[in-house]
């Protein structure tokens, strides 16, 4: 007997058995109005949470659709109270409705029903924010994304219908092969994403966050966005060797020109070298928040944001920092798109990025494209070492803090990572850590080249190039590396050490070698044996372990 | 042909009623009764009339929904008082309307007294045959619609009680927190897993394997309300419940709940409410709803997936035997019960004497996919556990690793009193609190106690095995037969006797009387238009007339044979409908005010006579004077 795909429960989660027939059509059936909260080996977790049923009804989903999806593809009868909670969640959406208004500087709040009205209007959280006028309810412009996180921390969403804002038109198309040659075409996953950012491109569509594992191509999704929407863009990113990765990536995939100004014209850099805003400006978040003291103005995000933007891209959406949602608040006119691979916020603020910068629209395991070829097949495991006998004792005595740090630089790590890359001598490597004194010391017995934090832009470009070109196979690495660098042919990483139990940093750095290749591709993580470093090791290992991933554990002496 | 047995029944219940109201009763069928007269030959001309086949037809073809429910359940209990009966039809009837259906049932003699039990009614049997039409016992356990699911008895118990027991290893008493479906019966849960946790300790009991599902069910059940006097009816009522949902078909609420009510009254166990009665037997899964749209279950394996989750499927007959429970903490209990797999709750196994193979091996078996991660993790974890053991006493054994901290750390050599053998070292005793301390500065969290459980062998750590105690049903009707046996066309009777009544020379009273006699067809032939006169009147009053209604609440009062119904205006401008004894009537603040009390709830309340939309006598038996306290 075939057994359908979903278990739905009680509270609100969706359990999927991925090994049945229907998993696959289930998933898109239901994608649309729930999250996906992890993804293991053999059952996906999803749950349906107020704001993925708004999001919904945004997207003019009702009641009766997401009921009837349900039923369609759950394994047992669905639990009365799941029925009843969705009907009653759907039912506030639309109860509160944002409109424009004559004058182009307030916008318009109406309510449903009086007692709607009644019970927001007396909320304290919204003072300050509210205008009266006439028996009608206003906000001032700039308001508009502060309105909406704090109504919908009181449970009322609000129907934005205000039309999102096209910028000044520029001419955005792929280019049909790339600089190298190959031919560039958009797979089905990542039209499937921009799809279900854009949709109609009516109210309720445009923003939204995109959840792609790393190496799966999320830039090309941006473009295709860029691309559809033509438009002045403001691409924001973590570093610099970022966003001279994207222009690169840009140049490399997309014509872009405008009628005024020659196509080089076109694309600009904003970062702490260079100070262009052009109608496709990439920028770091840093440059953005920066400021000459902790009351002064943000000199770069006041020049940035007087500009047009029709669409803004955050790359890398989980780091976005604190001081960007208050510019995030204000664009909200314009069409945005998140990038992420991992949606762990340290800060917990992920609900604000998710209502500033836009619900997640699409979310895929990173085991399914795994499956299909579209990113590389990891192995990931976890070796344990024991520490010389001269540490044992100091590491037994020391604080917990100490106690990570000797584990994390144990000698012996030095020894394995010398024998793995021996191993591996027809991969390109990694060998990614997080103490600088650790890293010298491998990079120096490996005769590697090393890149910190103080390791100039300049020489990080180059130094990367090389490793792209092949000149160079084994790159030592600091934390900078973690994020959004594109190092196609890396096939190996070999982890010393990490930021204690962070799952985002141990997904990152996985993520350098998952771009799809030749060879299947290998990730180390070095552990000493007895030491606290295990614990957080379990810990870091949890979001990809949820995402399918297994480590094998081996013991080294 | 008048069956002798059943007419011996019969004779004896009639001659059993003190005299006043048997004669009240022969007056209504037989008319003017004239002296002399014997009892007996009355009772045989009764009971000709009785099974006269015009006479039962038009009687039993007549019948609503609350009298063939009322009946229905009478011929589950065979003999039971009035009040019971009433209690366990409350469900899915008004309690006024099962209190006027039972009326009627005794007007039509449908019902009579059980000779052979003082106060309790039975089914007249001259009736019996009859009445095989319409006794259906799907409409008592199924009256939701068809699709319903069907309750099922301890379906999944085994599964609920493992849960337990994971909690009662693996979490701190102070700190438990309990699944959702669980926190409305946190008194209850919290004593069960007291009551678990001490026969951990004592017994050892950790697997259940052996063990039916009854008696699991009887455990978990009974330690929850091991506290209560009542416990001991506990038996008696799982026993009930396991053998009607065995025997009939239950579905939906309202099945359910008629089920745990009738269990209740065959234990006599109605100190719990039955609505959190039954709550609690769906938290526990002693009932559970079978979906029947996939009740084919066995292919749904249980996974251990790469994040270190365990997800039972209910249903599953190979989850009944896991011990998963013992190394891996609860992490949600729905439609699927998870949990996870984490060094803490692997060290807790291996303290309870599982070894890392016996776990995998147990994975294995109730799982083809266990994770290669998981299976390199358990001996590794292991090795941890057991760095440090303390193996008798203060007598700790190290690995060869510790030795050499235990021979090399300072702070710890104070508390040494003897290095016995390689890794083998004797602590001293007074100053167990201070070296566990500096073990625990230098990551040894736990130190492992050798065989903590070995004094109690596997076979005695599973329950006793307690068989429930027998009840059987003895139903005198086919419980299949669930289609009603009605003449295909039956003639209502009704206009021609009205006609009738209309032609008779009696008062616009006794008129009245009669007519709503033949509205609720207890006067089915002209033989029974009798102007009695000795009726009792029912009084009702309404409206402004406040005198009357002081009238009604006295008169009230004052026959035992009467019960006051009482209509209110709630906020909302709705009437609301209450029944019951009046108590008082008296007189405060220039107000009349009536204290009632409220059936079946129990309750008393104070309601002024003005705020009264309305009164009514509502007589309460033919048979008994008063069957509120006989």
């Amino acid at each position: 007997m075939e057994h359908k795909a979903l278990i739905v429960q009680s509270d609100l989660t969706l359990l999927m058995d991925v090994h049945s027939p229907g998993a696959e059509d289930a998933r898109k059936d239901i994608i649309p109005f729930c999250e996906l909260i992890r993804s293991p080996e053999h059952i996906h977790t999803y749950r349906i949470s107020p704001l993925s049923l708004w999001n919904a009804a945004s997207s003019g989903i009702t009641e009766q659709d997401i009921l009837q999806r349900l039923t369609r593809h759950s394994r047992y009868e669905i639990p009365q109270t799941v029925s009843f909670t969705v009907q009653e969640l759907i039912g506030r959406y639309g109860a509160v409705i944002l409109k424009p208004y004559e004058d182009s500087q307030l916008y318009e709040l109406t309510f449903k029903t009086e007692r709607i009205a009644r019970e927001v209007l007396t909320r304290s959280e919204l003072k300050g924010l509210l205008l009266f006028s006439g028996g009608r309810t206003f906000i001032r412009r700039y308001d508009r994304g502060e309105i909406k996180i704090r109504l919908i921390k009181a449970g009322y969403p609000v129907d934005d219908v205000i039309p999102l804002m096209k910028g000044k038109h520029v001419s955005i198309e792929m280019k049909s092969q790339t600089s190298q040659g190959m031919p560039l075409t958009i797979r089905d996953y990542q039209k499937e994403a921009s799809d279900a950012l854009l949709g109609d491109l009516g109210g309720g569509s445009g923003y939204g966050t995109i959840v792609l594992p790393c190496g799966s191509g999320k830039t090309v999704v941006a473009m295709e966005i860029m691309r559809r929407l033509k438009t002045t863009t403001l691409i924001l990113t973590t570093n610099v060797a970022a966003v001279h990765q994207w222009i690169s990536e840009i140049d490399d995939k997309l014509t872009v020109s405008s009628s005024q100004e020659p196509e080089e014209a076109v694309i600009g850099e904003y970062t702490g070298m260079r100070k262009e805003i052009r109608d496709i400006t990439v920028c770091t978040y840093q440059v953005l928040t920066y400021r000459k003291d902790k009351e002064g103005p943000f000199i770069h995000l006041d020049k940035i944001r007087e500009y047009n933007w029709g669409l803004i891209i955050f790359d890398e959406v989980h780091m976005l920092p604190a001081p960007v949602f208050k510019v995030t608040s204000e664009m909200q006119s314009s069409f945005r798109v998140g990038l992420t691979a991992t949606l762990v916020r340290e800060d917990r603020r992920e609900d604000e990025v998710f209502t500033l910068v836009g619900p997640k629209r699409y979310d895929v395991p990173w085991s399914e494209l795994e499956k299909k070829g579209w990113i590389a097949q990891a192995e990931c495991v976890e070796i344990r070492i024991p520490l010389p006998f001269d540490a044992e004792l100091p590491y037994a005595v020391a604080g917990k803090r100490e106690k990570y740090r000797i584990a994390s630089e144990n000698v012996r790590k030095i020894d394995i990572v010398k024998q793995l890359v021996a191993n591996h001598h027809d991969d390109f490597i990694l060998v990614i850590g997080q103490y600088i004194s650790q890293l010298k010391k491998i990079a120096k017995e490996l005769d590697a080249p090393l890149i910190t934090g103080s390791t100039t832009n300049a020489k990080r470009d180059e130094l990367y190039q090389a490793f792209r070109d092949g000149k160079v196979q084994v790159l030592v690495v600091s934390k900078v590396a973690n994020f959004a660098i594109d190092l196609p042919d890396a096939s190996c990483a070999i982890q010393v050490s990490g930021a204690f139990g962070s799952r985002q940093e141990e997904a990152q750095r996985l993520g350098r070698i998952l771009r799809p290749k030749q060879r299947d591709s290998h990730f180390y993580s070095l552990v000493t044996r007895f030491s606290n470093e295990e614990e957080f090791a379990a810990n870091r290992q949890k979001f990809l372990s949820e995402q399918g991933y297994q480590y094998r554990m081996e013991v080294w002496d | 042909m008048i069956d002798q047995g059943s007419y011996d029944v019969f004779n004896s219940s009639l001659l059993s009623l003190h005299d006043d109201r048997y004669f009240a009763l022969l007056k209504g069928f037989l008319g003017t009764i004239s002296t002399p007269f014997n009892k007996h030959q009355l009772n045989r001309t009764l009971a000709s009339i009785l099974t006269r086949s015009e006479h039962q037809n038009g009687i039993v073809n007549h019948l609503n929904s609350t009298e063939r429910q009322l009946l229905t359940t009478l011929s589950i209990m065979h003999s039971i008082r009035e009040q019971e009966l009433l209690y366990l039809c409350t469900g899915c009837h008004e309690y006024h309307e099962c209190l006027h259906g039972a009326l009627l049932l005794e007007q039509k003699l449908i019902v009579i007294p059980d000779p052979a039990l003082s106060h309790q009614i039975i089914i007249n049997p001259l009736f019996r045959e009859n009445l095989s039409g319409i006794i259906d016992y799907r409409s008592l356990f199924s009256v939701e619609r068809e699709d319903a699911l069907r309750i099922e008895f301890s379906a999944d118990v085994h599964l609920i009680f493992r849960a337990l027991v994971s909690i009662a290893i693996h979490e701190d008493p102070k700190k438990v927190e309990l699944p959702a479906q669980w926190e409305v019966h946190k008194p209850f849960f919290g004593n069960l897993l007291m009551h678990l946790r001490n026969r951990l300790k004592v017994e050892g009991i950790t697997s259940v394997t052996e063990t039916s599902e009854d008696s699991v069910a009887w455990m978990l059940l009974s330690g929850g309300f091991s506290q209560n006097p009542f416990a001991e009816n506990i038996g008696l009522f799982l026993s009930a419940l396991k053998t009607f949902s065995e025997t009939f078909e239950v579905r939906g609420e309202a099945g359910s709940l008629t089920l745990v009510r009738f269990a209740q009254s065959l234990a006599h166990l109605k100190e719990i409410e039955t609505d959190t009665l039954r709550s609690l037997l769906f938290s526990l899964s002693i009932l559970a709803e079978k979906d029947t749209r996939d009740k084919d279950v066995s292919g749904t394996e249980d996974t251990i997936d790469s994040d270190h989750s365990i997800t039972i499927h209910r249903g599953n007959p190979l989850s009944y035997t896991g011990r998963y429970h013992l190394y891996s903490r609860l992490s949600g209990l729905d439609t699927t019960i998870r949990y996870t797999v984490d060094k803490q709750s692997l060290f807790k196994a291996f303290s309870r004497s599982l070894s890392p193979q016996e776990i995998i091996d147990d994975m294995r078996h109730y799982s083809t996919r266990v994770p290669p991660s998981i299976v390199s993790l358990i001996p590794l974890l292991h090795q941890e556990y057991s760095q440090v053991m303390q193996i008798e006493g203060v007598i700790l054994k190290t690995d060869a690793r510790m030795e050499r901290i235990f021979d090399a750390h300072t702070a710890l050599a104070p508390f040494i009193v003897m290095k016995i053998a390689d890794g083998i070292y004797v602590m001293n005793q007074n100053q167990e609190v201070q070296w566990r301390k500096v073990l625990s500065d230098i990551g040894v969290q736990h130190i492992a106690s050798q065989g903590v459980l070995k004094e109690y062998p596997e076979e005695t750590r599973t329950a006793p095995v307690h068989p429930l105690p027998a009840i059987t049903l003895d139903l005198p009707y086919p419980v299949a037969a669930a289609s009603m046996k009605m003449p295909a066309h039956v003639t209502d009777i009704r206009p021609s006797l009205y006609e009738s009544l209309n032609r008779k020379q009696f008062s616009e009273e006794v008129k009245a009387l009669l007519r709503a006699r033949i509205e609720d067809f207890i006067i089915i032939s002209e033989q029974q238009l009798h102007a009695t006169g000795e009726e009792q009147k029912i009084l009702s009053a309404s409206g402004l007339d406040y005198m009357k209604k002081l009238r009604v609440i006295r008169a009230a009062m004052k026959e035992p044979t009467f019960h006051l119904l009482v209509v209110i205006f709630d906020q909302e401008g709705n009437t609301q409908e209450y029944i019951g004894t009046p108590l008082s009537l008296t007189r405060k603040d220039e107000e009349d005010v009536l204290l009632m009390k409220t059936h079946p709830d129990e309750k008393e309340h104070h309601w002024k006579v003005k705020s009264l939309y309305r009164v009514k006598t509502v007589p309460l038996s033919i048979f008994f004077v008063d069957k509120r306290n006989g």
